[in-house]
């Protein structure tokens, strides 16, 4: 009997947790334990598994994940096209999911669908009226948008016949032609050619910059996240594996303490770095440059000078390595999930595992 | 076609910069969600092909029967009595329309249209755009149903008018019976309201929990063979059963047609023999006696046609009819605003 007891009470805690969560007007997406779960029995998907976001307004904000990790299911769950399962969202303190936060949102998908009767620039139109824009303002917007994209000449032909990259390019417009105070922007550079990627990123920062819109922006090409983004969470399997890091704290986080030295002669400096002692794990990778690790970093920095003036080398370039948000992102995810998350035969096992329930799951995090 | 001018490039972006935030406030005017939704549903339905082919197909049905029955009468019917001229053209396309003008076609019509509100939207991917914008889902779809119902309004008061005039023409008669036969337009039409707006919710109900298009077209052909054409079986195959077993409570046919006599009784409708007997074998309205048509035509003395009446058959009270449909169509209504507020609408 006292354990009916025990779990009337549990649930209510956990309730009462949530409803205690303070309301931050001043976060752009602001979310508490929201999860989404798909199916039931077998076909259970726990797509968003309890995630606590945080985007301050005015940041562009990466959000990153291997395939299948939640990140579009948990985006469309603050754009409110999808329900939460549990837990709550807001933009910048309205309910995700109500007018209210959508007035203040755009939102960008990949591979955008359109009407088949609808030209481009009228499409434009609608939408903005849709947001709120009156008429004029909204043709007026349009105009712009298209002109910024440089789609003005295709306005009037119908989107459904338009390019990959020109869908994606119309779905931004319209994601930021009534100047929301936050986009959301899913993937929106697929498929796009590496030039008009750069153009459309560049495209979206400036108007960012412009309009002092945040932007929550997920994608696969971390070469180009890394270009926009000043800062990250990555989410694996459904939990957030990296928390809202800027750029800078995730460089010094998972910075190997490797510097890298770019010189002429590389043989005979590296001798010489080598013989100092100050320097330890010294060795050339296959671009000739020279990478080492050092407890006395300063004594390097003073020495260095002496040392390529005796070889005759002259320097091109020297400083800590950088990591790139890819190896982070890589790090993040076989920290969490082993290193050989990225096979797939243990990708099923674990699949299995979490079929089996929670302790299958519990033995595998303890290996 | 309006012109997309290159816009003052200079105006862009310093209009942008000292404005962000004045700008979002001064906006003032707004657009109204609803009425932008309106518009569109009302202006795409609208479409010339659409309208041309509407009215096509509605005067097919008047302009046949019309032929055939002008033929078969004695003598023509501008030689008769005026109120025999007008109780004939009256009765006739008051018929017709319950079959076809605000029957069969409009249910066809209004159902392939409203079997598509969310359903098109969503298998088009188009859907999850509206989702992101400020407007509630509920706002969404009576927005659709609205533009919807404003369109089949003014088509099916057109594809009347038209009904009537071929009829009249047809059989002849002076411009004193048309204006006659005007006034049945009103419960008509009021009747063919009703139609457009329960059919619409249904299948917009339909539209919202099934996206699959065979299964609409397979619901739309069920509800029109359920209302024309199952009563009459029912009724000749176990015509005791039917009345002691009730089976008119479910007879959607009978409670539609019993509306329909009882809007044009409120006008002072006087049914003619060949009204009641059609009423009579295909919905059980009137008390049905199965025998030829034509029969009655040709001895129906312009006199005393007008006196050869059928007793109603009263089974149930038509304001009864009525509230139970009003209240079935605003349930589903209600269930289906439930489910698309609840639905996860993702990416294609
Ligand atoms: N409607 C749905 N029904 C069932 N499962 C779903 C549904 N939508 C998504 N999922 C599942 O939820 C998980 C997360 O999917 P989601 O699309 O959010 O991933 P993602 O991070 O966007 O991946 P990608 O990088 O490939 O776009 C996947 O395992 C997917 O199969
Ligand atoms: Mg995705």
């Amino acid at each position: 009997m006292t354990d009916v007891n025990a779990y009337h009470v549990e649930p209510k805690k956990i309730d009462e947790e949530i409803e205690e969560v303070e309301i931050k007007e001043e976060l752009a997406i602001q979310t508490v334990g929201l999860k989404k779960h798909f199916g039931r029995g077998y076909n259970l998907v726990k797509a968003v598994d309890g995630i606590n976001l945080e985007v301050k307004e005015g940041e562009v904000h990466g959000y990153l994940g291997p395939n299948g990790a939640g990140k579009t299911t948990s985006m469309l769950m603050i754009a409110g096209t999808i329900r939460p399962t549990a837990g709550k969202g807001y933009i910048f303190g309205k309910p995700i999911g109500s007018p209210a936060a959508n007035k203040q949102l755009g939102v960008a998908i990949a591979n955008p669908k359109f009407w088949k009767t609808m030209s481009a620039y009228k499409y434009l139109v609608y939408m903005g009226q849709l947001h709120g824009l009156e008429k004029t303002l909204a043709k007026e917007r349009a105009k712009e948008f298209l002109h910024i994209l440089e789609m003005t000449q295709h306005g009037h032909r119908l989107p459904v016949a338009f390019s990959t990259g020109m869908k994606a390019k119309l779905a931004v417009a319209q994601a930021l032609m009534h100047h929301p105070r936050l986009a959301i922007l899913d993937e929106s550079t697929a498929g796009l050619d590496p030039e008009s990627r750069f153009k459309l990123v560049n495209t979206i920062k400036e108007l960012a910059d412009i309009l002092g819109t945040s932007i929550f922006v997920s994608g696969h090409i971390l070469t180009e996240i890394e270009k926009l983004v000043s800062r990250v969470t990555i989410i694996v399997k459904g939990k957030i594996g990296l928390q809202g890091i800027t750029l800078r704290e995730m460089r010094k986080e998972f910075s190997t303490g490797q510097f890298s030295l770019e010189c002429s002669n590389p043989e005979q400096v590296m001798q010489d770095l080598f013989n100092m002692g100050v320097t330890s794990q010294i060795f050339m990778d296959h671009n000739n440059v020279i990478i080492f690790t050092s407890d006395f970093i300063d004594s390097v920095y003073a020495w260095l000078p002496e040392i390529l003036k005796r070889n005759g080398a002259i320097l091109q370039q020297f400083g800590p390595l950088e990591v790139t948000l890819e190896e982070v992102f890589i790090n993040v995810i076989s920290k969490r999930y082993g290193s050989d998350f990225l096979y797939e035969d243990k990708i099923l096992e674990e699949f299995q595992d979490e079929q089996k329930g929670i302790f299958g799951r519990l033995t595998r995090r303890s290996k | 076609m309006e012109e997309i001018t290159q816009p003052d490039i200079s105006a862009i972006v310093p209009m942008e910069i000292d404005s962000k935030r004045k700008r979002r406030k001064k906006d003032g005017k707004r657009s109204f969600g609803l009425f932008i939704i309106f518009q569109k549903t009302f202006r795409e339905l609208l479409s010339l092909r659409r309208v041309l082919s509407y009215i096509a197909l509605s005067i097919v049905f008047p302009f046949v029967f019309t032929m055939i029955v002008s033929g078969q009468l004695t003598g023509t019917l501008a030689d008769m009595s005026i109120d025999f001229q007008i109780a004939t053209v009256v009765n006739y396309f008051a018929f017709y329309s319950f079959f076809w003008n605000a029957g069969i076609l409009l249910i066809l019509y209004c159902g392939l249209i409203a079997s598509t509100f969310i359903s098109s939207e969503e298998s088009g991917g188009t859907l999850i755009f509206l989702l992101t914008k400020p407007i509630k889902r509920t706002t969404l779809y009576v927005g659709k149903f609205l533009g919807y119902f404003a369109n089949m309004a003014i088509l099916q008061i057109v594809s009347l008018m038209f009904g009537l005039t071929i009829t009249c023409t047809l059989f002849d008669v002076s411009s004193a019976v048309f204006m006659a036969g005007m006034k049945f337009l009103v419960p008509i039409y009021l009747y063919a309201l009703l139609m457009i707006a329960v059919i619409g919710l249904m299948l917009g109900f339909l539209s919202i929990i099934n996206k699959r298009m065979v299964i609409s077209v397979l619901v739309i052909m069920f509800q029109i063979i359920f209302i024309y054409f199952l009563g009459i079986i029912f009724r000749v195959a176990i015509p005791t059963y039917y009345e002691s077993g009730h089976l008119y409570l479910i007879d959607i046919g009978y409670n539609l047609s019993l509306i329909f006599t009882t809007f044009l009784g409120y006008f002072g409708f006087q049914p003619i023999p060949f009204f009641q007997q059609n009423f009579g074998l295909f919905f059980g309205t009137y008390v049905s006696m199965f025998s030829d048509v034509s029969e009655f035509i040709g001895s129906a003395d312009p006199e005393n046609g007008l006196t050869f009446l059928l007793p109603e058959t009263g089974y149930i009270n038509p304001i009864v009819s009525i509230i139970v449909m009003v209240a079935i169509t605003a349930l589903l209504f209600i269930l289906g605003i439930i489910i698309l507020e609840r639905k996860d609408i993702g990416p294609q």
